[in-house]
C-alpha cells in the first residue's frame, strides 16, 4: 500500500491545469469577458434599431407599444374613464392643449422610452462588464439586473419574418446566462429561480421555431415503394397473375366486383374473374413505421393490396410489402397519391408547437396590453388584475380563517389524546375526499358567492396546519418539558413559552403548502360557484374563446399563476420576518 | 525528543491552518506544528476544545489542506495517501448505515476499492472476529449498543489493511465502563495488527493509558505546547491504571495542560 | 467456534405477539375512532328523516349507499357495465399515469442535477416557486393539447403536480447526508458515482417515499379536478359534475366515495411499497 517512491511536490504547488497550453483560469475569465462584450453589442444593435424606427417600421408596429400605442390614442379623447393608463393619455392631450393624442406621436415617445430603457441596461451592463474583468463578487448580481431588463422585452419586441431583431434579444439571453453561470460570486434564490425562468422562455420560443423550421414534424426518409407503372388495370393484374410483379395497390372500388377478398367472406373465387388473385381487407397498415411510429403519407382507407391466392397468408403487414415489386397503373389514386410520393418516418410531431396551441411570449404579452373587448375601456391586464385581486381575497379569507381552524384543532389534539385517536383519522380522511368533489353541494348550501368559495379555500388549508401544528406543539424534548414543570408552571404557560414557539417553524412549513392550495382553492371553488369576478371564471370564459384567441387564456393562466407565487413569497417574507435568524429545515 | 528512527510514517514540519484567511472571522486553527511518528506509535492528541486536534488529524486525512507547511504521511503527500488509502478512520459517531447490515458496513470500504465478492465477506468476517464481533454480521446496526457499533466502526477501518489508523474521540459517547473495555480491545487490536494510531481524546486517563507518546495541544493559536512519552510497558492491564507511574504521567500531563490553557 | 444458526435478515428482537391479541389492541386503540364514525353517520340520518331535509340539499346516508351498493350490482353482474367503476378505472389510470411520469421524471431531474451544485442550486427556488403555481389552470390548455377525451390531457396535469414536490424532496435527501458520511467516502476516496449509489440515494429513499406518500394523494384529487374541466363521461370529475348538475345528489356522493376509495387505495399501496423498498427504516420505526 506505500509507495516507495518520493514525491517532492507538496499540496500547494500541484500543477495548474491547461487547456492548449493556456491556464483554464485565464481562458474563462478572458471567454466570460469576451461573451459579455458580445451581449453589450447586441444590446447596442438593439438601441439603433429603435433608435432609427419609425412608428411605421413593423419591429414597432407590431410590437407591445404598436396597438399599445393606438389604444391610447383613442381614449385620450375621453373623459372620466375608468381606465388608470386612459387617464394618462387624456391627461397628456389636455397639458398639449389637444382634442386627442395623434397616434403616431404616442408611438414615438414609446420608441423613445424603449430606447432609453436600452440605455439603461446598457450602462449597467457596462458596469456588469468592469465587474467581470475586475472579477467583483457582486458581477452575478449587477448581470442579473440586465438579464431581468432583457427578460422583460421578450414580451415588447415581436417575431417577425426576415427580421433579425427578436433572435438578437435571444442571443443576447442566451449568452447572458452562460455568462452567469460562471461568472463570480453567489447564486441567491431569487437568481436561481430568475434564470431557470428565463431558460424557460427560451425554450419555450426554441421550440417554437424548431416546430415551425421542420413545419411541426421531425421526419427521416425511409426508402419507397419499388413500383412498375402499367397502361391498363388488366395489364397490371395479368402480371401479377404472372408473377412479374409480387403485389398491386389498387383502389378497392375498381376490383371488389373482380376479385375474391381474402379472408374469405362467404365469396365464391372461382365465379370471379381473376379466380388466382385475392384482394387482402385485413392488411394491418399501422405496422408501418419503426417501433409504431407513424409513417407519412399513411396507407389510404380506399386501398387494398391484391396478391396471388398462394400468397394470401403470407402478408400480414403493410411493411412487409415495402421491399416487393408492386404494381400500378396510370392516372391511379394509388400511383398519385400514395407510391409516387416520397415516405418519411415521423420521429416526432410537434403539432403544439403551432401559434395556436403555444403563442408566442410576446403575444400573450400583447394580449394583455390589448382592450379585453374591441374598443374597450379597459385593457385584458387592468380586468385580470381585478379578477386577481377578487381571488387573492377570496383565497386570504380562506387561508386566515383555514390556519386558525388547523391552529385550533392542532392545539386541541396535543392537549387531548382521546380527541386526537378519535378525530384525527377523520381529518386526515378528510382529505382524501377532493373537497372539490364537494364543491358543487358547498355552493347549492352556501349559495353562489364568494363565501362558499372561501370556505372551499378553507377546508384545503386546514389540513396541513393542523398535522404540523400537532407535531410542532408536541416536539419539545421532555427533559425541556419537566424543565419547566421543575418551575411550576402551569400547562397553559409551557404551551405559551415552549411548545408555541417550537411549533413556530412547523406551521411556517405547513402555512406555505396551504397558501398554494388556499389559491387553488379559490379558483376551482369560483367554477361550480358561477362566480365570474375572479380569475377561475376568466379562465372558463377564455376557454370558450380559445380556438379563436388562445392568448387571452394564457394571460388569464399567467397572471393565476403571479397570484399563486406572489401569495406564497408573502408568507415566506413573514415566516422570515417572525423567524428570523433561526435555523430552517427548508 | 523526537528521535528519527527509520522513516516516519508522519512528518508535519511547520504546519499551518488558518480559516478565513483575511476576513474578520479569521481563525488560526494550527501554527507551527511540528510532530514525527514513526511506524508502530500509538499518539494521543489530547487539548481543550479549539487547540486543533480534530483540524490535525483532519489535516492528516487530507479532508482540509494546510494553509502552509510541509505535511507528509508514508512519505507522500496527504492526498496522495488518501488515494492510496493509506488510512482508516473513526469518528465519534459510529456512522454505520442503517440500511446495510453489520457485514456488509465492514465491507463498505472494500466494495468502494473493488475488492470481489468472496474475498470481501472473508475478509469482514475476519475483521469482525478480531472485534469479537463475528456472530453478529447478519444484524443490523440499531440492534447493537452503542461499544458494539464503534467496534464495527473499527473493523470496517480496519478491513482494508491500512497502515494508519485516524481516531477522532472514538469512545466519547460511550459511559465510563464501557470506555475501559474498549480501550482494552483498542490495545489488543493494536498489538495485533502493529498498525500505527493518532488519538484524538478530551481524556486524560484514556491517553495516557494507551498512547506511546501524548502530544498535548493548547488554543488560541492552536499548537503543540509539550510531548509526553509515556514509558509504561506493554501489554497493558486493567492494573496498569492503579500503578505510581501512571498517576505521574497523567498528572504531568494535567499540568501541562492547564499551563498552556492557563498561559 | 461454533456458529450460530443463520438469523434471517432482519431479526425480531421483541417477541411476537399471536394476531388474535394485536387484532384486539388495534380494535381498542381504533375505538373512539370508529364509534364516532358511526355515531355521526346515525345522527345523519336521523336528522335528514326527521327534519324531511329536501335531497338536494343533503341526501341521506342510506340513499347514498343504495346507490353505491346499486352500482356495485351493475359493475359485478355479467352484460351490464357501471359507469361509476368505470369512471373510477379511468380516473385511476390518469392518476397512476401521471403519478409514473411525475415522480419519474422528478426523481430523474434530481439525480441529474444532485452532481452538479450550482444547477440543483438554481433549480431549486425555481421549483419551490413553481410548486405555488395552481397548476390546475394549465387543465384547459391540456385539453387543448391533447384532446378532451384523451387520458393524456389529465395525466399531463398530473405529472406536472407530482414533479416538483418530489424533485424538491429528492434533492433534499440526495443532499442533506451527514458531514461525517461525506468525510468518511472521502477517505476511502470513492468516486462521486460511488457516493452517490452507495450512500446518496440510499440516504436519500426516506425522503423519496414520504414524496411519493402526499403525490399519490395529489395525483387523485388533481385527475378528479383536471376532469372537472372536461373529460370523458365514464370519469369522475365529469360523473360527479353532471350528476350534481342534474340534482342527483346521493349519486354524486356516490362518485365522492368512490373518489376516496381510489385515493385511499393508492395511498396504501405506497406505504406497502414503503414497507417493501425500506424493511430497515420502518422496523425503527416500530422499536422506536
Amino acid at each position: 500500500m506505500t509507495d516507495s517512491t518520493h514525491d517532492n511536490l507538496s499540496a500547494a504547488s500541484l500543477s495548474v491545469p491547461t487547456l492548449a497550453g493556456m491556464p483554464v483560469a485565464a481562458l474563462r475569465h478572458w471567454g466570460l469577458v469576451a461573451l459579455t462584450c458580445a451581449v453589450l453589442v447586441l444590446i447596442v444593435v438593439l438601441m439603433t434599431t429603435y433608435q432609427t424606427a419609425t412608428a411605421e417600421t413593423p419591429a414597432m408596429a407590431q410590437s407591445t407599444l404598436g396597438p399599445l400605442s393606438e389604444w391610447l390614442a383613442a381614449r385620450s379623447a375621453e373623459d372620466n374613464q375608468p381606465a388608470l393608463l386612459g387617464q394618462l393619455a387624456r391627461q397628456q392631450a389636455l397639458v398639449a392643449g389637444l382634442d386627442r393624442l395623434d397616434p403616431v406621436t404616442v408611438s414615438d415617445a414609446l420608441r423613445k422610452g424603449l430606447v432609453a430603457y436600452l440605455g439603461v441596461a446598457l450602462v449597467i451592463g457596462i458596469a456588469g462588464l468592469v465587474a467581470q474583468s475586475r472579477e467583483v463578487t457582486w458581477t452575478r448580481r449587477v448581470l442579473l439586473v440586465v438579464l431581468l431588463a432583457l427578460d422583460a422585452l421578450v414580451f415588447i419586441i415581436p417575431p417577425l419574418d426576415n427580421d433579425s431583431t427578436q433572435l438578437m434579444l435571444f442571443v443576447a439571453i442566451a449568452l447572458l446566462l452562460l455568462v452567469l453561470l460562471f461568472a463570480p460570486g453567489k447564486v441567491s434564490t431569487f437568481m436561481g429561480a430568475v434564470v431557470v425562468f428565463s431558460s424557460l422562455m427560451l425554450a419555450w420560443e426554441a421550440a417554437k421555431a424548431v416546430g415551425g423550421a421542420v413545419d411541426y414534424k421531425v421526419t427521416t426518409p425511409q426508402p419507397g415503394w419499388n413500383y412498375t407503372t402499367y397502361a391498363t388495370l388488366d395489364e397490371m393484374l395479368t402480371n401479377v397473375q404472372s408473377g412479374a410483379v409480387k403485389v398491386a395497390i389498387v383502389d378497392e372500388n375498381d376490383v371488389e366486383n373482380l376479385i375474391a377478398p381474402y379472408p374469405e367472406e362467404g365469396a365464391d373465387a372461382a365465379a370471379t374473374q381473376y379466380p388466382d388473385l385475392r384482394m387482402l381487407s385485413d392488411l394491418d397498415t399501422d405496422a408501418n413505421g419503426l417501433l409504431g411510429l407513424p409513417v407519412i403519407p399513411p396507407f389510404p382507407g380506399r386501398l387494398v393490396a391484391v396478391v396471388p391466392a398462394a400468397d394470401a397468408e403470407t402478408y400480414t403487414g403493410i411493411g412487409q410489402l415495402l421491399g416487393q415489386p408492386v404494381g400500378t397503373y396510370t392516372g391511379a389514386f394509388s400511383l398519385e397519391k400514395f407510391l409516387n410520393l416520397p415516405r418519411s418516418l415521423v420521429l416526432l410531431d410537434l403539432k403544439i408547437t403551432n401559434d395556436l396551441n403555444l403563442p408566442h411570449l410576446q403575444s400573450i404579452a400583447n394580449a394583455l396590453w390589448q382592450p379585453a373587448r374591441r374598443n374597450g375601456d379597459l385593457l385584458l391586464g387592468r380586468i385580470l388584475a381585478d379578477s386577481g385581486w377578487f381571488t387573492w381575497t377570496e383565497a386570504a379569507i380562506g387561508f386566515t380563517s383555514g390556519a386558525l381552524l388547523g391552529f385550533l384543532l392542532g392545539v386541541m389534539f396535543a392537549h387531548s389524546g382521546l380527541l386526537e385517536r378519535g378525530l384525527l383519522p377523520f381529518v386526515v380522511a378528510s382529505q382524501t375526499v377532493p373537497i372539490l368533489a364537494v364543491a358543487p353541494m358547498v355552493v347549492i348550501w352556501l349559495g353562489a358567492g364568494p363565501a362558499s368559495v372561501a370556505v372551499i379555500s378553507a377546508y384545503l388549508t386546514f389540513f396541513p396546519v393542523t398535522i404540523n401544528t400537532l407535531r410542532g406543539l408536541t416536539s419539545p424534548h421532555p427533559t425541556a418539558i419537566e424543565l419547566m414543570q421543575s418551575y411550576a408552571a402551569t400547562r397553559w404557560t409551557i404551551l405559551w413559552k415552549l411548545r408555541f414557539p417550537a411549533s413556530l417553524p412547523y406551521i411556517f412549513t405547513a402555512l406555505k403548502v396551504s397558501a398554494t392550495a388556499s389559491v387553488v382553492g379559490a379558483i376551482i371553488g369560483e367554477l361550480p360557484s358561477g362566480v365570474r369576478g375572479g380569475l377561475g371564471g376568466a379562465i372558463l370564459n377564455f376557454n370558450s374563446y380559445y380556438v379563436s384567441d388562445p392568448t387571452k387564456l394564457w394571460a388569464a393562466i399567467l397572471i393565476a399563476a403571479l397570484v399563486g407565487i406572489a401569495f406564497f413569497v408573502l408568507v415566506s417574507v413573514v415566516e422570515r420576518l417572525v423567524l428570523g435568524r433561526r435555523v430552517q429545515a427548508e | 525528543m523526537v528521535e528519527a528512527v527509520g522513516t516516519p510514517v508522519i512528518s508535519a514540519r511547520n504546519v499551518n491552518k488558518i480559516f478565513n484567511s483575511g476576513s474578520s472571522e479569521q481563525v488560526v486553527a494550527l501554527e507551527n506544528v511540528n510532530l514525527n511518528v514513526q511506524p508502530g506509535e500509538f499518539i494521543s492528541l489530547i487539548g481543550p476544545s479549539g487547540c486543533g486536534k480534530s483540524t490535525l488529524l483532519r489535516l492528516i486525512a487530507d479532508l482540509i489542506e494546510p494553509t502552509s507547511g510541509d505535511l507528509k504521511v508514508n512519505e507522500k503527500p496527504p492526498h496522495r495517501a488518501r488515494l492510496d488509502r493509506d488510512y482508516g478512520m473513526v469518528f465519534q459517531a459510529a456512522t454505520l448505515y442503517d440500511w446495510r447490515t453489520v457485514s456488509k458496513n465492514v465491507q463498505l470500504p472494500l466494495e468502494i476499492m473493488k475488492y470481489p465478492a468472496a474475498q470481501r465477506k472473508a475478509r469482514a468476517q475476519e475483521m469482525l472476529e478480531l472485534v469479537e464481533l463475528g456472530k453478529f454480521g447478519n444484524h443490523y446496526p440499531w440492534q447493537l449498543s452503542g461499544g458494539m457499533q464503534q467496534r464495527v466502526a473499527i473493523a470496517r477501518a480496519l478491513s482494508f489493511e491500512p497502515s494508519l489508523l485516524l481516531m477522532d474521540e472514538p469512545f466519547g459517547a460511550l459511559d465510563e465502563f464501557t470506555r475501559e473495555r474498549m480501550n482494552m480491545e483498542l490495545l489488543r487490536i493494536w498489538e495485533r495488527t502493529k498498525i500505527t494510531v493518532i488519538f484524538v481524546t478530551h481524556s486524560i486517563p484514556e491517553a495516557v493509558f494507551l498512547s506511546s507518546r501524548v502530544v498535548v495541544m493548547s488554543p488560541r493559536p492552536g499548537r503543540i505546547t509539550q510531548v509526553v512519552d509515556v514509558d509504561l510497558p506493554y501489554p497493558r492491564v486493567f492494573e496498569t491504571r492503579e500503578q505510581p507511574r501512571y498517576f505521574q504521567l497523567a498528572t504531568m500531563v494535567r499540568e501541562y495542560l492547564r499551563e498552556a490553557h492557563g498561559g | 467456534m461454533a456458529q450460530a444458526p443463520s438469523r434471517s435478515l432482519i431479526p425480531t428482537p421483541v417477541e411476537e405477539k399471536p394476531f388474535s391479541t394485536r387484532l384486539s389492541e388495534s380494535l381498542r386503540y381504533y375505538l373512539p375512532t370508529i364509534l364516532i364514525a358511526v355515531s355521526v353517520l346515525v345522527v345523519w340520518e336521523l336528522v335528514v328523516r326527521i327534519f324531511n331535509i329536501q335531497q338536494f340539499l343533503l341526501p341521506r346516508p342510506t340513499a347514498i349507499l343504495e346507490e353505491f351498493l346499486n352500482e356495485v350490482r351493475q359493475a359485478t353482474s355479467p352484460g351490464e357495465g357501471s359507469i361509476l367503476f368505470q369512471a373510477g378505472g379511468a380516473t385511476l389510470y390518469s392518476a397512476v399515469g401521471g403519478f409514473a411520469l411525475g415522480c419519474g421524471a422528478g426523481i430523474f431531474v434530481a439525480l441529474a442535477t444532485a452532481r452538479w451544485t450550482i444547477i440543483s442550486q438554481a433549480l431549486m427556488p425555481f421549483a419551490v416557486a413553481a410548486n405555488s403555481v395552481p397548476i390546475i389552470a394549465f387543465a384547459p390548455i391540456m385539453n387543448n393539447w391533447f384532446g378532451l377525451t384523451n387520458p393524456a390531457s389529465k395525466m399531463a396535469i398530473v405529472a406536472i403536480i407530482v414533479f416538483f414536490p418530489t424533485m424538491i424532496n429528492t434533492v433534499r435527501g440526495l443532499t442533506m447526508v451527514e458531514a461525517r458520511q461525506l468525510e468518511l467516502m472521502q477517505s476511502y476516496a470513492a468516486s462521486p458515482w460511488k457516493i452517490l449509489r452507495a450512500l446518496r440515494i440510499p440516504n436519500a429513499l426516506p425522503y423519496i417515499l414520504s414524496a411519493m406518500r402526499v403525490a399519490s394523494a395529489l395525483s387523485v384529487i388533481g385527475a378528479v379536478v383536471a376532469e372537472f374541466f372536461g373529460g370523458p363521461r365514464a370519469t369522475i370529475g365529469v360523473y360527479i359534475t353532471q350528476e350534481a348538475a342534474g340534482f342527483n345528489f346521493a349519486r354524486a356522493w356516490t362518485g365522492i366515495i368512490m373518489a376516496s376509495i381510489i385515493g385511499i387505495s393508492f395511498y396504501v399501496a405506497v406505504i406497502v411499497a414503503e414497507r417493501w423498498l425500506m424493511p430497515w427504516h420502518s422496523s425503527l420505526r416500530r422499536k422506536g
